[in-house]
């Protein structure tokens, strides 16, 4: 991530006239991406120690590719991308991502993330997670005044409740399942709440 | 060419040689001359990474691997004499250390009849050790580091992901087929990641042997007696780099021996086990520690 970052920032700027670099940054964040969802949330160590587990230092990636994820939105663009002549194939890709720019550089880290979550972490509170991240994604499609996101989240988030009343309810314990329920609860009426104030975005 | 274009250009050709001249003060030497080892290992993690995550994408979980390992070390089992000394006494060792595993493995030691010190994992949880090893090693502590390392192979899935096909396609009953699958690729891509999954063990059972209260330096201590075996002195070549499955030995034991030394000097006053007279008697620390055996900084008390 730290590389997408350099590619980026080199990339944007004017004086270094080196504008495709921010496409490849794009390609080192979905590398990035899946390198957190398939390799780190497998990894084994044997020490306990918290900062060396892998979950922590995934989910500080994780957090990582949404920052990135939030200065390419804004300060980057595909458009007008400078590229040797060697490598003028690559212009059809470029045109193809900047077509749908917003679904080749959201959809990505929103799959990657929900993957990572079920695989790192303990299926007691993944549906918290889970419902932590619809409420991200619904809040992107505030944001970016786009439908497919809002559709995304709502859809997650029935699947998420399902999952809370025929699963967690049999599977998680007393404490866990309190704690779920009331999360889960507060996140729906942040979400409800939200929507009430920017219904006129959709 | 712009202003920037060449801007960048020399601030990549002064951080370049600014690498060089500094290496050539510090006098650095590599303690195996020229090899593309390193460069294999580095350009094996994206193969090995693919590899990974089509594990992960198959239908099938720690539990499919220890029933696997379960069948494989009732089969071991009919063929061992469970009161051999090496057996127990290896089993001791690895019922110690497998205290710091993840996997929910009943991790167990067999002994395999050979004239060349080796070690391989099997998964599910078998670790076989060839008799000669125990011959060849000189401390408890250098069988910790192997062990250790031979697990690091099944703790970080490299067993499983070699039979990951037969495993999925079991399930289907085409079992067959899923073997066949698992050979083709060992055959074609095993080469690309073997040295990176030999590494990758390395630096488990190096941090494993930290957890222990055995000495670091055993790690390091292991690979140097292995490399006695080794008669004749090795060439690199590029072909003979990617062909081999392990990473060289002195790469090996310099990296994992200023690793030890490092831990040494952060750890001043910690006392680690090192037990020569554990192996000779083929009685764990744990049953038996001595006093002697025990070394602070490096160095005996």
């Amino acid at each position: 991530m730290i590389v997408a970052f350099i590619l980026a920032l080199v990339g944007n700027n004017k004086l270094w006239n080196l504008s495709r670099l921010v496409f490849y940054s794009l390609i080192m964040y979905w590398i990035a991406a899946f390198q957190t969802t398939f390799v780190t949330s497998t990894y084994i160590v044997p020490s306990t120690e918290m900062l060396n587990q892998p979950w922590v230092y995934g989910t500080a990636s994780v957090l990582f590719q949404f920052i990135f994820l939030a200065y390419f939105y804004m300060k980057c663009s595909l458009e007008n991308i400078e590229v040797p002549r060697s490598l003028l194939f690559l212009n059809r890709y470029i045109s193809l991502i900047n077509n749908k720019r917003n679904v080749y550089i959201f959809y990505p880290l929103i799959i990657c993330t929900a993957v990572f979550l079920y695989w790192s972490y303990d299926s007691s509170i993944l549906t918290l997670l889970w419902v932590l991240e619809c409420a991200i994604v619904f809040i992107i499609s505030i944001l970016l005044k786009e439908q497919h996101f809002r559709y995304i989240a709502l859809g997650s988030l029935a699947v998420c409740i399902i999952r809370l009343v025929f699963y967690d309810m049999v599977q998680a314990s007393t404490l866990n399942r309190a704690l779920v329920f009331l999360g889960v609860g507060l996140i729906m009426l942040g979400m409800n709440s939200l929507y009430n104030k920017f219904k006129t975005r959709f | 060419m712009t202003r920037g274009h060449i801007i960048f250009l020399l601030l990549i050709l002064l951080g370049g040689t600014f690498i060089v001249f500094t290496l050539y003060k510090q006098k650095s030497r590599a303690p195996l001359g020229l090899s593309f080892s390193p460069v294999f290992q580095l350009i094996g993690k994206s193969t090995r990474s693919t590899d990974i995550a089509i594990a992960r994408i198959l239908p099938i979980d720690q539990m499919d691997e220890k029933d696997y390992g379960d069948a494989i070390a009732n089969e071991y089992l009919l063929q061992t004499d469970i009161k051999d000394k090496n057996y127990i006494y290896l089993n001791a060792l690895i019922r110690e250390v497998s205290k710091f595993s993840k996997k929910k493995f009943n991790y167990q030691v067999f002994i395999a009849s050979s004239p060349v010190a080796n070690a391989y994992a099997l998964p599910g949880g078998v670790i076989c050790v060839t008799d000669r090893l125990l011959s060849t090693m000189t401390s408890e502590a250098q069988i910790v580091s192997i062990l250790s390392h031979e697990m690091g192979h099944i703790e970080r899935g490299h067993c499983f992901d070699a039979i990951k096909f037969e495993l999925a396609l079991k399930k289907i009953k085409s079992g067959t087929t899923g073997q066949l699958a698992d050979i083709a690729i060992n055959c074609f891509l095993r080469h690309s990641f073997s040295k990176t999954q030999e590494n990758d063990a390395d630096e488990y059972g190096y941090d494993l042997l930290v957890l222990t209260q055995y000495d670091p330096m055993g790690c390091s201590e292991a690979f140097k007696q292995l490399q006695k075996q080794e008669f004749k002195s090795r060439q690199s070549t590029i072909v003979s780099d990617y062909l081999d499955t392990h990473p060289p030995l002195p790469l090996r034991i310099e990296k994992f021996g200023q690793n030890a030394t490092q831990w040494w000097e952060e750890h001043h006053g910690e006392k680690r086990y090192v037990g020569h007279k554990n192996l000779i008697d083929r009685i764990s620390m744990s049953q038996q520690a001595h006093e002697f055996e025990w070394i602070s900084d490096g160095l005996t008390l």
